[in-house]
């Protein structure tokens, strides 16, 4: 489906756009304060209750207790706290702790290297095929336009495999994503981000299969399980809620030449239509660290996660007002259409597929009509 | 308000000139940026009202930078001194010691940056 609009509707647009991001940042304030110290008092407040109660029994609801607690850490630590951190949502808070280039998470990604492949590649060039690498990792068919190769009959079986290691996957994304893409990569450069890559590594097993399990003494298995138990879960939820944001049957990729020289309200279209939100409730947003919320937060990363329920309404009248979808739905239904969409790429194309049309075509200004 | 004294103070030198003067006509034509000296660590050039990371690159200066649109914060610098301008909104940011980020901050009048 090619989207049509003038290049005056999409300087309005843009306009529009910027008027709803300008009045949530000269509101930002005490709540939205009090709101991100409240959800890093609850991670830490899960974080110590876990390995309390893993030290102090191993006991199956002691134990399930510890686990189930680490992985709520591990999940706000890496989704509502430092993803949105990272983004520099906090960044005029001035807290050294919340600052977007100092912080550090619970996984085995360094965040220099995260803030590289992903604020930077993904959201810039977001769903630009053959520049944004989160379209399937490098590892996976995730669009028809990927050439197909025999490789990908094994689709779902990689996808399985990034789920489970998805902390390891997203580690080496930068590494990745660098060599391929910007291509002048140097092999020192290579070796830089591998030796960044190992360091994170090696603290992250230091501190969750060495140091915490020896501290449990005679606990030491059930605890280092434990750990292993937490880190998976993270995995698999990280990876549904990343995969719905792109990937569900709908959103729309483009071509490098389509995302050259666009303007600021271009670039706008082209985010919200790459994009597609999961419906939840709080507690879902929370914990999905408001990803849920996609569309709003690829136009506008650097606003704080917990505005973009409040502005989604605006949002989704503006896609309706310019004929754009606002592509969203429950997290069984996006994730399930995203599932299919695996299985369904791990073939080659049904049918010769028609030259691409162009995502968004953009009629030039019209001329004033003489009369 | 104090930034748009500067930026009056810049165009014009130290002229003497009522305060309230200054701030309804800096506020009113944002133009005088172009005034002044831009100093990056130890590099000082003069300012010709460009952004910050432009005005850097073309003096020779290679900043770490991503997007150039203001959304990945990856040429955010420390701001020691002076006035900057978001190109994007138009809000004036004068206080000192703060991050900005060079592609979308355009310094109005003297502004030093920590390299």
């Amino acid at each position: 489906m090619t989207i049509t609009l003038t290049e005056e509707q999409i300087e309005e647009l843009g306009r529009e756009l910027d008027a709803i991001r300008q009045r949530v940042v000269d509101d930002l304030g005490e709540d939205d304060r009090r709101y991100i110290y409240n959800v890093i008092k609850a991670q830490r407040a899960f974080e110590v209750g876990g390995r309390a109660s893993l030290m102090l029994s191993a006991l199956p609801p002691f134990w399930l207790l510890g686990t189930a607690a680490l992985s709520l850490s591990k999940i706000l630590d890496n989704m509502e706290i430092g993803h949105n951190v990272m983004h520099g949502q906090y960044d005029w808070m001035r807290d050294p702790a919340l600052n977007s280039k100092r912080f550090e998470w619970d996984t085995a990604c360094p965040s220099d290297q995260w803030r590289h492949s992903h604020n930077y590649l993904h959201h810039t060039f977001s769903n630009v095929l053959g520049k944004d690498r989160d379209i399937g990792y490098g590892l996976l068919r995730m669009d028809p336009a990927q050439q197909w190769r025999p490789y990908y009959l094994g689709n779902p079986v990689w996808a399985f495999l990034l789920m489970i290691l998805f902390e390891y996957g997203v580690a080496v994304h930068d590494l990745e994503a660098s060599s391929s893409i910007e291509g002048t990569q140097r092999l020192a450069d290579d070796r830089e981000l591998l030796r960044g890559i190992g360091r994170k590594v090696g603290k992250q097993v230091l501190k969750d299969y060495v140091v915490f399990p020896l501290l449990s003494g005679r606990r030491f298995a059930a605890t280092l399980a434990a750990d292993a138990v937490a880190n998976l879960v993270r995995n698999v939820w990280a990876y549904s809620i990343i995969f719905c944001g792109h990937f569900p049957s709908g959103v729309t990729s483009f071509t490098t030449d389509e995302a050259e020289n666009e303007s600021r309200g271009h670039w706008y279209v082209r985010q919200m239509v790459g994009a597609a939100n999961i419906t939840g409730g709080r507690l879902f947003h929370l914990l999905s660290g408001n990803l849920g919320h996609q569309i709003e937060h690829h136009i506008f990363p650097d606003v704080p996660s917990r505005r973009y329920a409040q502005i989604a309404p605006e949002v989704r009248a503006v896609c309706a007002k310019y004929g754009l979808p606002y592509n969203t739905g429950r997290l069984s239904r996006q994730l399930g259409s995203t599932w299919a969409k695996i299985f369904r790429l791990a073939l080659p194309n049904a049918e010769r597929t028609a030259p691409r049309e162009p995502a968004i075509r953009v009629l030039p200004r019209a001329e004033p009509v003489s009369a | 308000l104090q930034c748009a004294v500067e930026q009056h103070y810049a165009a014009k030198g130290i002229e003497d000139s009522l305060h309230t003067e200054q701030f309804t006509l800096a506020v009113a034509a944002p133009a005088g940026d172009a005034a002044g000296k831009v100093r990056f660590g130890d590099t000082v050039v003069e300012n010709t009202g460009a952004t910050l990371l432009e005005q850097a690159e073309a003096a020779g200066l290679s900043p770490e930078f991503g997007c150039r649109m203001g959304i990945c914060f990856t040429c955010t610098k420390v701001k020691t001194a002076g006035c900057t301008r978001d190109v994007r909104t138009g809000e004036l940011h004068s206080e000192p010691d703060t991050e900005v980020q060079l592609c979308i901050s355009a310094p109005i009048g003297d502004v030093a940056i920590e390299l």
